[in-house]
Formats: C-alpha cells, sequence, structure tokens
C-alpha cells in the first residue's frame, strides 16, 4: 500500500509539475462547448447526453494514454528508466499506480464539462440516476488505468509507440461509442467494439443521463470492469515480458 | 549513514561466505541491424571481495558501463554468468536489487523538476521504505550530504556537484550493501569531486562494498583497493594498484631534485638504465635493480641533494602500458 500511495503522490506531483500533462484539461471544455454549440445550432437536445460525454470520454482517454507514454519515455530520457527497473518495486506495480493517479486527476473534465454546460449555455445537465452514473464513471477510470498500463507495455517495449498510439486512439473513440452509440455503427463492428470497455461505458453513461430506467446495471458495470481488469493483467504480464525482452536486448535507457 | 534499523551493510546472511561481486566468463553482445554483433565484454571474469573498494579502469567505450549494468540487473549477460553476494545474476535479480545501491554520472537519474525531498522520497517507496521510514531516511541523507537547506527546491535549480550529491543520496537512500557507481565524478569542478570522493571514503568505511567505474587515475588510485582494467570489452589486469605497478615494470626507480652536471654523473653510474629530467626540477633515474637504487641514493646525497624517493609508475602509467599492450596484441592477433 505505501508503495502504491508513493508512487501516486508521486505522479500527482509530477503532472502538477509538467503543464503540458494537462492538457487535456484545457483541450476538454473547449471540445464541450464545439459540441454543445452544434447540438445547440442544429436544435438537437435529444443529443445532449452524448454531446456531454463524448468530451469527458475523450479527456479520460487521452490523458491516459499521454501520461502511460510519458510513465515510459520521459523516463527513459530522464535515465529514470532503468533505475526504477533496478529498484526493488514490482515495475508494473509502480506503473499502475501512477496510471491510476492520472486517471483519477482525468476526471475533473466532469466537473469541467458541466461548467461549461451551465456557465456557456445556461443548461444544467440532468442526472436521473447519479449512482449508476457514478459506478459507471469509476468503473470507466479503472478500466483507462488497465489500459492505459497496457499500453506503457508497448512504450517499454518500442520508441515509436507514439504513433501507433496516436493512430490507435480516434479508431478505439468511434468504436468505443463515445462520439455515437456503438449500435449506431455498422453492424459488422459491433463484435469489435464490444471488445473495447469504452463502448459498454458510454452506452451506461449515457442512459444513466436519460430519465428511462437503466436495465442490467450490474452486469454491464461488471462487463467494464472485467475488460479493464483483464487489459490491465494482460498490460502487467506484457510489462513484465517486456522488461525481460529490453534487458536482454540491452535497449532499457536507449533514448 | 546506515540509519541503524535494518544494519544491512555489515549483517550476515546466506551466501556470506561468497565475494560480494564476481563474474565469471562474461560477455555482452548487442545485435545490430546490419552487420555483426557487437562484442561489448568478452570473458569478464572478476571478483570484488566484501567490503572493498574497487575500481573499474578502462577508456571510453571499453566495457565498464555494460558490465555495471549487468551488476545492476538492467542487462542481461549473453553468456558467462555473475553473483551479487552469492546472488545468481540471471535468475535471483530480485533478490539481488535491495541489496544494491546505484549511481550514474552526469544529468541523468532524476526528476527535475520535483525538488530534491520528493525525489528522495520516491526512491525511498522504490526501496520498500515506508512512507515515515522514507521520510526519516531521506532527511538524514539529505542532511548528511549537505542538501538539506536546498531540500525543497527543484532539482533543475542546482548545481552539478549538488546533483553529483543527491544521486549519490538517492543510491543509498536503500541502505545497500553493495554500490555500485558509474562515473560519479564525471563533470564535476576538481572541489566538488573531492568532496564526493570523501563521501565514497566514508561510506566504504561504513563496510559497503563500492565498485566504481571511472577513467579518473588518480581517483581510482586514490580511493581503490584493487583495480581491474579493462579494454575493448576483456579484462587486461586486476590487481591492488602498487601491484599493478610491478607488472609492467621490473625496475626500481629514484626520483631526485638535481640539476646537470650532476645527472649527467647519474647517468654513467653502473646499474642506471636511464636519467629522465621533468618541467618540476626533478628527475626520474630508472636502474636495474636493488642495488643499483642504493647506489644512486647514496651518491646523490653525499653530493648535497636532499630530495630523493624512491617510487612505482604511478597509475596512469601502468594503464597507459597496459592498454597500449593490449592494443598492439589485438592488432597483431588481427
Amino acid at each position: 500500500m505505501s508503495l502504491l500511495a508513493a508512487a501516486g503522490r508521486f505522479q500527482g506531483r509530477l503532472v502538477l509539475t509538467h503543464r503540458d500533462y494537462l492538457i487535456d484539461l484545457v483541450r476538454t471544455p473547449l471540445l464541450a462547448a464545439v459540441f454543445l454549440l452544434l447540438i445547440r445550432h442544429n436544435d438537437r437536445p435529444d443529443l445532449l447526453a452524448n454531446g456531454l460525454l463524448a468530451p469527458v470520454l475523450m479527456g479520460v482517454w487521452s490523458m491516459a494514454m499521454l501520461i502511460s507514454g510519458e510513465v515510459v519515455d520521459n523516463d527513459r530520457w530522464l535515465g529514470t528508466l532503468e533505475l526504477q527497473i533496478a529498484a526493488p518495486a514490482d515495475f508494473a506495480r509502480v506503473v499502475l499506480s501512477r496510471v491510476w493517479v492520472t486517471t483519477v486527476i482525468s476526471l475533473l473534465t466532469v466537473l469541467e464539462v458541466a461548467a461549461v454546460a451551465v456557465l456557456g449555455f445556461g443548461t444544467v445537465p440532468h442526472v436521473p440516476h447519479p449512482g449508476v452514473f457514478a459506478m459507471a464513471l469509476l468503473a470507466t477510470a479503472v478500466a483507462t488505468a488497465g489500459t492505459a498500463t497496457l499500453m506503457a507495455a508497448l512504450f517499454v517495449a518500442t520508441r515509436t509507440a507514439r504513433t501507433f498510439q496516436n493512430s490507435l486512439s480516434y479508431p478505439v473513440l468511434l468504436l468505443g461509442g463515445v462520439f455515437a452509440p456503438l449500435d449506431r455503427l455498422p453492424e459488422w463492428t459491433h463484435p469489435v467494439g464490444r471488445l473495447i470497455y469504452l463502448s459498454w461505458s458510454s452506452d451506461l453513461l449515457r442512459d444513466a443521463l436519460t430519465p428511462a430506467p437503466v436495465t442490467s446495471v450490474a452486469w454491464r458495470t461488471s462487463t467494464i470492469l472485467g475488460l479493464g481488469l483483464l487489459t490491465g493483467a494482460l498490460g502487467r504480464l506484457l510489462l513484465g515480458r517486456v522488461v525481460r525482452l529490453v534487458r536482454e536486448n540491452g535497449t532499457v535507457g536507449l533514448r | 549513514m546506515t540509519d541503524g534499523t535494518n544494519g544491512r551493510p555489515g549483517d550476515t546472511r546466506p551466501g556470506d561466505g561468497e565475494p560480494a561481486v564476481e563474474t565469471t566468463g562474461l560477455r555482452r553482445e548487442y545485435r545490430t541491424r546490419r552487420g555483426p554483433a557487437v562484442v561489448a565484454l568478452d570473458d569478464v571474469s572478476v571478483t570484488v571481495e566484501r567490503g572493498e573498494v574497487h575500481g573499474l579502469l578502462g577508456p571510453n567505450g571499453a566495457g565498464k558501463s555494460t558490465l555495471m549494468k549487468i551488476l545492476s540487473t538492467v542487462l542481461l549477460p549473453t553468456a558467462g554468468s555473475g553473483r551479487v553476494l552469492g546472488h545468481d545474476l540471471a535468475t535471483e535479480h530480485r533478490r539481488i536489487r535491495p541489496l544494491l545501491g546505484i549511481v550514474f554520472g552526469g544529468e541523468r537519474g532524476l526528476y527535475p523538476r520535483l525538488t530534491a525531498r520528493q525525489n528522495m522520497r520516491y526512491w525511498a517507496a522504490l526501496y520498500g521504505l515506508t512512507g515515515r521510514e522514507g521520510a526519516v531516511r531521506s532527511d538524514a541523507l539529505l542532511d548528511e550530504l549537505g542538501l538539506a537547506e536546498r531540500a525543497d527546491d527543484r532539482v533543475e535549480t542546482f548545481s552539478v556537484g549538488m546533483r553529483q550529491r543527491l544521486h549519490l543520496a538517492r543510491g543509498i537512500v536503500g541502505d545497500p550493501r553493495v554500490l555500485l557507481l558509474d562515473e560519479p565524478t564525471n563533470g564535476l569542478d576538481p572541489l566538488a569531486a573531492r568532496q564526493l570522493r570523501e563521501l565514497i571514503r566514508r561510506l566504504a568505511g561504513e563496510g559497503r562494498t563500492v565498485l566504481l567505474a571511472t577513467h579518473d587515475l588518480a581517483e581510482a588510485e586514490a580511493l581503490c583497493d584493487r583495480v581491474t582494467m579493462i579494454n575493448h570489452g576483456r579484462v587486461v589486469a586486476a590487481e591492488a594498484p602498487k601491484t599493478l605497478a610491478r607488472l609492467v615494470t621490473h625496475q626500481e626507480r629514484v626520483r631526485v631534485r638535481a640539476e646537470e652536471p650532476l645527472l649527467a654523473l647519474v647517468r654513467a653510474l653502473p646499474g642506471v638504465l636511464g636519467v629522465e629530467p621533468d618541467d618540476d626540477g626533478t628527475a626520474l633515474v630508472t636502474v636495474e635493480d636493488k642495488e643499483s637504487v642504493g647506489r644512486v641514493l647514496a651518491f646523490v646525497v653525499e653530493r648535497g641533494v636532499t630530495e630523493v624517493r624512491t617510487e612505482l609508475p604511478g597509475l596512469e602509467e601502468v594503464y597507459l602500458r597496459l592498454v597500449h599492450r593490449d592494443e598492439t596484441r589485438s592488432v597483431v592477433n588481427r
């Protein structure tokens, strides 16, 4: 617990001192303004839940992915990656703690988007199912941290992971139903989309923002958590393998 | 600099009869995309006894850092084996890591935008200290290394010397039994380098084993009980600095403060092989045996010379000769 707390505290400080890590907290209100403006301009209040959720999920995803790369890339650059791998602490646990804290910080986007809606558009977001909303958000954060751990493994393995990550983000957001529900996309995308935790998260969060009763909450939340934990476990396993591989190749400290 | 809570440097554990560091036939190759693999280490066997300050000497690219990385468990050998305090480097790295302190020279290895205290507490946690233990240990080390007043300043505002002291503090936060120092005085001004050497001496005085990679011969001579010289990834020699001197010459040497024409008379004495005047007003007289040493000493003292001493070749000379000998051998073998 001490390591988790210390690594988390450390990452929190690092995020606050590297203001560029907070770029998504700057971008999210702007994105929210764009989405809400489009909804108002086209007079589509039925899309409000989409317009509120999309910038939040984009912010949470983007910040976690940025930091998962930075945890490795920046440390490699600073020469601290080698030292962390040589330290007694389990490197995967350190990465997971650092990514988790960042994901928690990224949840500030919820408040930002709400503030834009209220202050910029005079719209007070109504949350008919606050308990479901909170649980879905927490499950989404856990799943995002798990996925970010998998991405961190990729960054340890290769120094060109950033390109891959950048190319991956928009397809994942699209198939994750962040911009529009997955069932609005062609049917052939559904099997792949349902493997992405975001498709379950966005559906559940959207349902929590609409007055109709939310069905299968436990199952859907478990699926988000299950997919996230599975990805996290895979990330942890892969990190161990990749660290072993870079120790063999001699590429731990290469910049 | 131990806090007395875990007493690591002197305690007894399994494998206590074994050397602190022992490598046998260590080889490390780096694969390249095109062309043959680059051999960074070739058949390196090194033994460092417990409590010893051992120097790893060699020119840039000799393989010192590669060996350090293997010992610090961030790099696996291609062949051969190694043990640290009785634990195998390839299979028991989890047991080795808590016993090691690693300090690299230069700018790398710290988080520049965080304060010294924040850096230290993070590394303390990575070495298994609880929050409270980490805070106490970090503060104590920052104080001992003269960084207490700047503990809450960002590391990016530190001078090179202060950073290097912080590197050392970070390296010993886990109270290691073996300290790996890779060019720790690199880039330091002479005063800061001297202060750091004093600190290393103090750490060694606490019973820690220190393996010091350096290309600073004076540093190795001043700090090390034994040195291993490496060139082109191979061990050229491994001895105490004074013993190494005997490896390159069996001739005796006398340094005298004298000028011509006295030096011409010395040159003519039986058993004198050569007289080389230096810029500092002294001359190095090389003689073939101890008997000749006595003859030279008596001769110059009789003629009023008061500054006279026998000496062995310095580490620098030994180093140059051994490396040169190794280079020549490599060329012949090719």
